[in-house]
């Protein structure tokens, strides 16, 4: 074997194999290999204890048969393996490896593959290539094998490998690349060897288990070069040619490596096929010798092997390029971290290191592992940009479900490279390259890229120990200048926030995007950058971080994202002293009702919220926006704050009145004392405005227009007056408080309380009575006051209704002399008939107080009445005494 | 048509050197060897019988009796459809480490299993009866307790060894030789013609994926 930078070293497995054995195929799982040998015979091989494994059966195929054993499939989901020899296959138990008793031997078989595996039904399909057909059959544990489909089109297939329905198949002398489903659609390939006459063993490989085959064209013989071909599912040669010395006995690729056994040598030669198109022995990466020159064998097998020998020198090498470092250089690295990680980071490389290759040299078997690939790319050269994706995309150290820790370490760390290479490299930062460490996000630290351009981190950096140096080289080149503008910062996290899952990144990273991005943006979009802040642009997690800068700097628009943020986190104390910072002005009071509305709940289950606070805020609110509708709701609040209404009523003084009258109107009076103070509000404030304003003398105009109404038939005083007065927007005020007169003395119950309170006022003001009437139409007073006052202001009707002998003639007198009006007197001697008529006095009085130019003619009618009446009465009387 | 040929899977346990070699040696090539080799993980030989007209192959996993190998046993009497549990008469160890056997058999292996308890090495007391340690009686009762079929062979004098196999053998449900159409299945020494038996001939049109 190569010396120290062999890219495959050996490790002993078994040491002392019979001397007799010809292996032809092994395969492996957990602590089993089954070994297959070209005479016929089948091994079991057991690890009986760590790294011992002992020979437990050695059985023949088949007793009266010597030929080779092709195949060994193991089927692990049925304990099943399918074994072929000389034409057959035999399905054997799992573990022991033993013959299934009476079950199938299937005979006539080319090649036997596996086509699917279905885990749910613990089933698997096979595909048996005969001459005649090609047969896919089930397996399961509980039952036999059962043949599902026969396809006639696809005859005389020696090999095949599939992907799915796309098979790759040698058929006599040449490659065809065929389709399950669709028989029409073959691909005929090149030929196996260039001659006709030259019998070579087609060879077949799956590549990478998605769409890539790998397969052998040879010359006129196995000692002419030939061609490692790698073709697409289309026929397409992919990835170049790889020029072999001779034609292969077999092949293993392992990426970038394929290992190559060839006929009649002691060596293994493996080649770099990642070195795309070379056809010299440049590509020749290793050359295994046999120890005995003796035959060289190289299998391949499900199982992987842990190394167990290891170069503690080359450890040491890869452990400290793989070991993380703190990238800031004013953090010292502390012995102890660094011991912890370096014991962290071998033993992650002793358990995941494994090789599924195995060599057999002589009477022993081999891991044959490959060297740690990230080991290959040793330089910072544009070149390992290529390289190394070609390795990301193909190496099975990072695909599929079986990589280790370890192989996920070196995958992070050629990423990371990768990454940075890119960045070195390339002319102009711009998008796509953003993008791409974006894609590579969920295997390295983003912050990484922050760092480079030297933006504020909220994480302490770490960074592969071995890329250390150049991380701190390419900030240093200050990446800014290779962006399209300055903003490209604010830009690059624009793309992270677009393109990461924040969920899949930690706190601390998010909080760095967050943080940086909100600075971008004032940067970018200047003083007014909160204007338009959206809350939604950030993650929970950096919300405290912008509060603290928004509470220590200065901002235009900060009370407004502070106050969406605090919205956001729940925070209504906060938002609370926010609003009230705005010194409950009239105009921002209603923000503070609106939120102690919505908040309500969650503000009385904060520390810093009680009873006392709600009576606060609801007392200032009330006082800068005294208006109805906002003490509605803030007395629903109260209520729900469980603030009584004395407590709240106790919070205004006394040039607050108004205020208080508005809760108690709001509410409603219970109390005595409050319903008492109510109406002395109101009758002040009636009297206030009758006093101050020109409504007295409208008042006056008003009474006098009807007092020269001499219309018997006209409405009420009371009644004139409030139509007058509803009619006159002078009116509008004082009918408010008129109305809550009388609204408050519509509640019997009080008038006796209230009447003199409102009278006291009116005593001072209402000389004639007009406002009593108003407020109590005549009611209160005795009855001799209010004829007097009907009769000053001429109501008729409430005159008629005040009308007695005592003061018929004073009524009269008034109507015949003052209002000299014959309809009154008609009127009210038509209404005081009985007693005109049994007042001889008043008669008289009647008879000499109708004025002398007056024409009787005009009483006819009702002297004649006046007649009849005395005359029915001294008849009566008569009759009376004749009785 | 001839009956067709029944495999029985079947396994040999018990403590080492009481003899379980040395029975399939006998059963298999009429043999006996007097200084054998211990058995190093499990040995594999067949042999076929007839038995009322029937071929029955027994495919026989010789287990390694040494305690360093008793992790290998459960690998083989999984799958067996028959086990012989070996003790030496003149080792009443033997005899309790074949009640472990037992025990574990019926706990672990297939409820089916047919287990026969074999006392070996009679030929030691055919002069000397006080070199029997184990008295058939125990063996006897063992057996009856636990359902098993119970002899006492001698390897070396061939006493009853054959007897087992076919006791077993005769126990052994036989193989349905009136196999559905369907069934792919074939015996020993029989090839089949896959394209004769398949079900589901296809012009490639479609496949069961």
């Amino acid at each position: 074997m190569n010396g120290g930078n062999a890219s495959f070293l050996r490790f002993p497995i078994i040491s002392s194999l019979p001397e007799d054995l010809k292996i032809s195929t092994i395969e492996s799982y957990e602590n089993h290999i089954y070994i297959g040998t070209e005479d016929g015979e089948l091994i079991h091989y057991f690890e009986i204890e760590s790294k011992e494994y002992i020979m437990i059966s050695r059985i023949k195929f088949d007793e009266d048969c010597d030929k080779r054993i092709d195949k060994i499939i193991l089927l692990l989901d049925i304990e099943r393996a399918i074994v072929q020899c000389d034409g057959q296959i035999v399905l054997f138990l799992l573990p022991e490896f033993a013959p299934m008793p009476n079950t199938t031997r299937l005979s006539q078989i080319n090649d036997v593959v596996l086509f699917k595996k279905n885990r749910k039904h613990k089933s698997y399909r096979i595909l048996l290539f005969m001459d005649d057909c090609l047969k896919m059959l089930k397996l399961k544990a509980t039952s036999n094998l059962e043949v599902t489909n026969t396809f006639t089109h696809f005859r005389n297939i020696k090999h095949g490998v599939p992907h799915e329905n796309i098979l790759m198949v040698s058929k006599s002398s040449s490659y065809e690349i065929i389709n399950l489903t669709n028989p029409n659609n073959t691909i005929p390939l090149f030929r196996i060897s260039e001659q006709d006459n030259t019998d070579l063993e087609p060879i077949i490989l799956d590549l990478n288990g998605e769409d890539q085959f790998l397969v052998c064209s040879g010359g006129g013989s196995l000692e002419d070069n030939s061609m490692a071909l790698i073709v697409n599912h289309q026929g397409d040669i992919v990835q170049g040619t790889n020029i072999l010395e001779h034609y292969p006995k077999h092949l293993i690729v392992n990426f970038p490596f394929l290992l190559v056994e060839y006929y009649h040598t002691t060596e293994i030669k493996i080649y770099n096929i990642s070195d795309k198109g070379t056809d010299d022995d440049n590509n020749l990466e290793q050359i295994i010798q046999s120890t005995n020159e003796g035959d060289l064998k190289i299998f391949q097998t499900t199982n992987n092997f842990r190394n167990s020998l290891i170069n503690e020198e080359k450890s040491k090498y890869i452990v400290n390029k793989l070991r993380m470092a703190p990238l800031d250089e004013s953090i010292s690295d502390s012995n102890i971290r660094v011991e912890t990680e370096l014991r962290y980071i071998d033993e992650l490389y002793r358990n995941g290191i494994s090789t599924s290759i195995l060599l057999n040299d002589a009477n022993s078997l081999f891991g044959l592992l490959k060297e740690p690939i990230f080991t290959k790319v040793n330089h910072f050269n544009e070149s390992g940009i290529s390289e190394i994706k070609n390795y990301l995309d193909n190496c099975r150290e990072f695909q599929g479900t079986r990589i280790t820790k370890f192989d996920k370490l070196q995958e992070r760390y050629l990423i990371l490279l990768y990454l940075l290479l890119l960045l070195l490299h390339c002319k102009e930062i711009d998008r796509e390259i953003i993008e791409t460490w974006c894609t590579y996000s969920g295997k390295i630290d983003i912050n990484i890229l922050f760092f480079l351009f030297d933006m504020s981190l909220h994480t302490e950096l770490m960074v592969f120990n071995g890329l250390r140096e150049l991380t701190l080289n390419l900030k240093s080149l200050k990446l800014v200048h290779k962006c399209e503008n300055e903003n490209f910062i604010f830009i690059i996290l624009t793309i992270v926030k677009e393109k990461i899952r924040k969920e899949s990144l930690p706190v601390d990273t998010i909080k760095t995007i967050d943080i940086n991005y909100f600075m971008g943006k004032k940067q970018l979009e200047g003083p007014n950058f909160l204007e338009n802040f959206s809350v939604d642009e950030y993650s929970d997690e950096s919300l405290d971080n912008i509060i603290k800068w928004l509470l220590t700097e200065e901002a235009n628009h900060k009370e407004e994202a502070l106050l969406k943020i605090y919205d956001r986190k729940n925070m209504p104390w906060e938002s609370l002293e926010i609003l009230r910072r705005n010194k409950y002005k009239p105009e921002t009071v209603i923000n503070i009702l609106e939120f102690l509305k919505l908040n309500f709940e969650k503000l009385l289950r904060s520390k810093n919220y009680n009873k006392e606070t709600l009576l606060e805020d609801l007392v200032q609110i009330i006082k800068n926006s005294p208006e109805n509708e906002i003490i509605k709701q803030c007395l629903q609040l109260s209520k729900k704050g469980d603030i009584s209404l004395d407590e709240l009523l106790s919070k205004f003084s006394g040039d607050e009145t108004h205020i208080k009258v508005l809760l108690l109107e709001q509410l409603g009076t219970q109390k005595t004392k409050d319903m008492e103070f109510l109406t002395r509000y109101y009758i002040m404030k009636l009297c206030e405005l009758f006093t101050s304003t020109t409504l007295n003398d409208l008042l006056t105009s008003f009474t006098k227009e009807y007092k020269d109404n001499l219309s018997y038939e006209k409405i009420k005083l009371k009644e004139f007056l409030c139509i007058k007065m509803k009619n006159n927007l002078d009116f509008e005020e004082f009918l408010e408080y008129y109305n809550k007169i009388l609204g408050q003395l519509g509640k019997n119950e009080q008038q006796s309380r209230i009447i003199p309170i409102i009278n006291i006022e009116l005593e001072k003001i209402d000389k004639d009575g007009i406002l009593k009437i108003l407020l109590y139409d005549y009611g209160t007073a005795d009855e001799e006051l209010r004829f007097d006052t009907a009769l000053l202001y001429n109501d008729f009707q409430e005159v008629e209704k005040l009308t007695n002998k005592n003061n018929f003639l004073i009524v009269f007198k008034k109507y015949c002399n003052e209002l000299k009006s014959i309809e009154l007197m008609k009127k009210l001697m038509g209404a005081n008939m009985i007693t005109i008529t049994k007042n001889r006095e008043i008669l008289l009085q009647v008879f000499k107080e109708i004025p002398r130019d007056l024409k009787l003619i005009r009483l006819q009618s009702i002297l004649l009445n006046v007649t009849k009446e005395l005359y029915l009465g001294r008849e009566e009387l008569e009759i009376k005494k004749l009785c | 048509m001839s009956n067709p040929i029944t495999s029985i899977k079947l396994v040999l346990l018990g403590e080492a050197a009481v003899g379980k070699s040395s029975i399939v040696l006998r059963f298999v090539s009429n043999d006996f060897s007097e200084n054998k080799e211990p058995t190093i993980g499990a040995a594999f030989l067949t042999q076929r019988v007839n038995i009322n007209n029937n071929t029955i192959k027994f495919e026989i996993w010789d287990t390694a009796g040494q305690e360093r190998f008793a992790s290998l046993a459960p690998m083989y009497y999984r799958n067996a459809q028959a086990a012989l549990v070996v003790y030496d008469i003149t080792k009443p160890q033997s005899f309790i480490k074949a009640r472990h056997w037992v025990k574990e058999l019926h706990e672990q292996a297939s409820k089916d299993i047919i287990i026969a308890l074999v006392g070996n090495k009679v030929d030691i007391i055919e002069n000397d009866e006080s070199e029997r340690k184990v008295a058939r009686e125990e063996g006897e009762r063992l057996a009856e307790e636990e359902g098993l079929i119970f002899f006492e062979t001698s390897a070396k004098t061939a006493e009853n060894v054959n007897d087992v196999f076919l006791n077993i053998g005769e126990k052994i449900p036989l193989k349905n030789d009136n196999s559905s159409p369907n069934d792919t299945t074939i015996t020993e020494d029989q090839r089949i013609n896959l394209a004769a038996s398949a079900n589901a001939t296809s012009e490639a049109s479609s496949c069961s994926c």
